[in-house]
């Protein structure tokens, strides 16, 4: 007893101890990895709403309507909580798979491999898209490359050639343009505006994007970078339009009309890349929950306004 | 404990009672930060073995980094990482290390303290400050100053990753500088060496091996740097053409990471991908800081019965 006094910890027990908590240490982080997963997860919105809170992530298309949205919800009913993040439809749709998000924001439909993950989570996630706005995706090129003086039009294909690297110098694509080689900016992998965007300028022709492209995270990052970047070309939701860059016109194929992105161009459907955006729950939400009450609010008049001041088109059944 | 007649051993033996709980609760404590650190390793070895049993050594000798077409490999990207790491290092070592000993040696000591401690500044600014910077102010910089379409590129990543890994060294070295023994340095002096001749013959021979951990340090630092390079870097998985092209951009593993990990749903093979790359990473700030760890640790060698010179 006089000897150990001040030694401390023998090295034998310290040993023990650390592997004693390391066990506990992965056991724990077992059991909590296990209570992640949707099945156990109670999102309490049953009967009180309006103490309720609830998270929604995913396009960063549709948030700044959603984000616009929680603040007048929020407003008019001052005890719920909307909280609205971003990171890209695909965010969107692996967080509400996932079942961390009560509601996912999408600017595109769900992948096939994202249905079947939906489907093999247990119980099994479905995937209810409640569309909420009309949008476009629109092809921007910075001023370098043509301005409102000489307006760039362009078929699909040779929007999709671009993006394929088939060209590389403005000057391939269309005389007149500079001999410059094209900055290809593109959003990251899961982006519903990506999705969309090669829908209708790759898929149909089976091209596969260049790996010479620049990857930026949302509409905002893309805008920026083609606002910026001499000779590039992007693309973003109709919402993200500014002075600084070069909004194309597009005709579906060469012989047919290019049109620019307006909101009578878009509602007509004349302009042809238009999508909806979603908000995306696990199933039906259920009747009188907060997520429902939002999704109303969302459809209701006033949130159709807000869905009109971020520069987006009400659903079309909304017009009179 | 009424068994313990004698005083002197009782005392003895209630002390130690006290000082065993007190102990154990150090302990925990102390061993929360490396259990952890196993826990995570075994996380990420984990995940990130599944990428290497999904895609085997195509995950790291691959030049083709594409998600969407289920093709990840991942050369490119650790290229570009250890590209704008170097060039990071090729700026910030000579900055600072010279400011190190300019600080440690030269500096008046009523100043030491205040340019210590504004150049520790530098390293607490959060990192996305600097990509912020970088993008708003370097990039065009370099772009029109390099007369190329675009300033995101391996040059600005570099340039805003030295900038943050100045401090780690100027820290650390610094210490080091310190801590070398007066008398040394009197005893040169006094012999008739000048400051110079101080400094460069005895002071940093001496402090070598810590400058070259600090290095280390900084090279860990700057490879695990994730959103200041997000915002600088190009974000474009190819290798520069030519390869030592530092005006092109380029993707760091980091980069990758962080932009396509929010929408890998948890398994799938982009999941695996992702993780196998943060597997690759830690491996290289492991080795890297374990090197560091060796060299600090390692007493400079002495020739027997004599101090100095060394």
């Amino acid at each position: 007893m006089n000897r150990n006094a001040n030694k401390g910890i023998s090295t034998t027990v310290a040993i023990i101890g650390m592997i004693v908590l390391l066990t506990i240490g992965a056991t724990a982080g077992y059991y909590a990895g296990i209570s992640l997963t949707p099945s156990q997860q109670e999102f309490p919105e049953d009967g009180a709403w309006r103490t309720a809170s609830i998270t929604l992530s995913g396009s960063t298309t549709v948030l700044p309507i959603a984000n616009a949205g929680s603040i007048a919800f929020m407003n008019k009913y001052s005890t719920t909580t909307v909280t609205v993040q971003g990171g890209g439809s695909g965010v969107g749709y692996s967080n509400i798979i996932d079942g961390v998000v009560n509601m996912g924001m999408a600017s595109r439909e769900p992948k096939t491999t994202e249905i079947t993950n939906a489907k093999g989570k247990s119980p099994a996630v479905n995937l209810w898209l409640h569309p909420i706005a009309l949008d476009a995706v629109c092809v921007i090129v910075h001023p370098s490359v043509a301005n409102s003086s000489h307006q760039l039009n362009l078929t699909l294909q040779e929007v999709g050639k671009i993006y394929a690297g088939i060209f590389t110098y403005w000057d391939e694509v269309q005389e007149g343009l500079p001999h410059q080689q094209i900055t290809v900016v593109v959003r990251e992998p899961g982006s519903g505006t990506r999705g969309t965007f090669e829908e209708y300028t790759m898929d149909p022709w089976n091209y596969n994007v260049t790996a010479n492209k620049s990857e930026q995270p949302g509409n905002p990052a893309v805008r920026t970078r083609v606002e910026s970047t001499q000779y590039s070309i992007g693309y973003v939701g109709f919402g993200f339009l500014s002075e600084n860059m070069h909004t194309v016109s597009l005709a579906k194929e060469t012989g047919k009309p290019y049109v620019y992105p307006a909101v009578t161009s878009i509602a007509k459907g004349e302009y042809p890349v238009s999508r909806y955006l979603y908000l995306v729950t696990n199933g039906q939400p259920q009747s009188g929950s907060l997520t429902d009450r939002f999704i109303d609010f969302v459809l209701s008049h006033e949130g159709q306004q807000i869905v009109e001041e971020n520069g987006f088109l009400k659903l079309p059944y909304v017009y009179p | 404990m009424s068994r313990i007649r004698d005083p002197k051993k009782r005392s003895l033996f209630l002390r130690h009672l006290r000082e065993e709980p007190i102990e154990v609760l150090l302990f925990l404590c102390a061993s929360f930060s490396i259990v952890v650190l196993f826990l995570m390793l075994f996380f990420i070895t984990k995940e990130g073995s599944q990428a290497f049993s999904n895609f085997g050594i195509d995950l790291i000798i691959g030049q083709r980094w594409e998600t969407n077409e289920n093709l990840f490999g991942a050369f490119p990207l650790i290229y570009g990482s250890i590209m704008v790491v170097a060039g990071a290092l090729v700026i910030a070592i000579p900055l600072g290390v010279t400011t190190a000993i300019f600080i440690a040696e030269i500096l008046p000591f009523s100043l030491r303290d205040l340019i210590k401690s504004l150049i520790e500044l530098l390293a607490s600014v959060p990192s996305i400050i600097y990509g912020f910077i970088g993008v708003i102010y370097l990039a065009p910089q370099i772009s029109s100053f390099f007369g190329i379409s675009s300033g995101t590129v391996a040059l600005t990543a570099s340039l805003v990753l030295a900038i943050m890994t100045v401090p780690t060294i100027v820290g650390v070295s610094g210490e080091i500088l310190s801590a070398v023994p007066k008398e040394y340095k009197e005893a040169a002096l006094a012999l008739g060496a000048t400051r110079w001749q101080t400094i460069r013959s005895v002071v940093v021979p001496i402090a070598k091996s810590g400058i070259l951990a600090s290095i280390m340090l900084g090279f860990g630092r700057a490879i695990g740097e994730t959103v200041a390079v997000l915002m600088v870097a190009g974000n474009t998985a190819v290798i520069p053409t030519p390869p030592w092209s530092f005006l092109s951009p380029v993707y760091p593993l980091t980069a990758v990471i962080a932009m396509q990990m929010g929408e890998a749903a948890v398994g799938s093979l982009e999941y695996s991908a992702l993780f196998g790359l943060g597997l690759i990473l830690f491996i290289l700030t492991f080795i890297v800081n374990t090197l560091a760890d060796m060299i600090v640790k390692r007493k400079p060698k002495m020739r027997s019965g004599r101090k100095w010179p060394l």
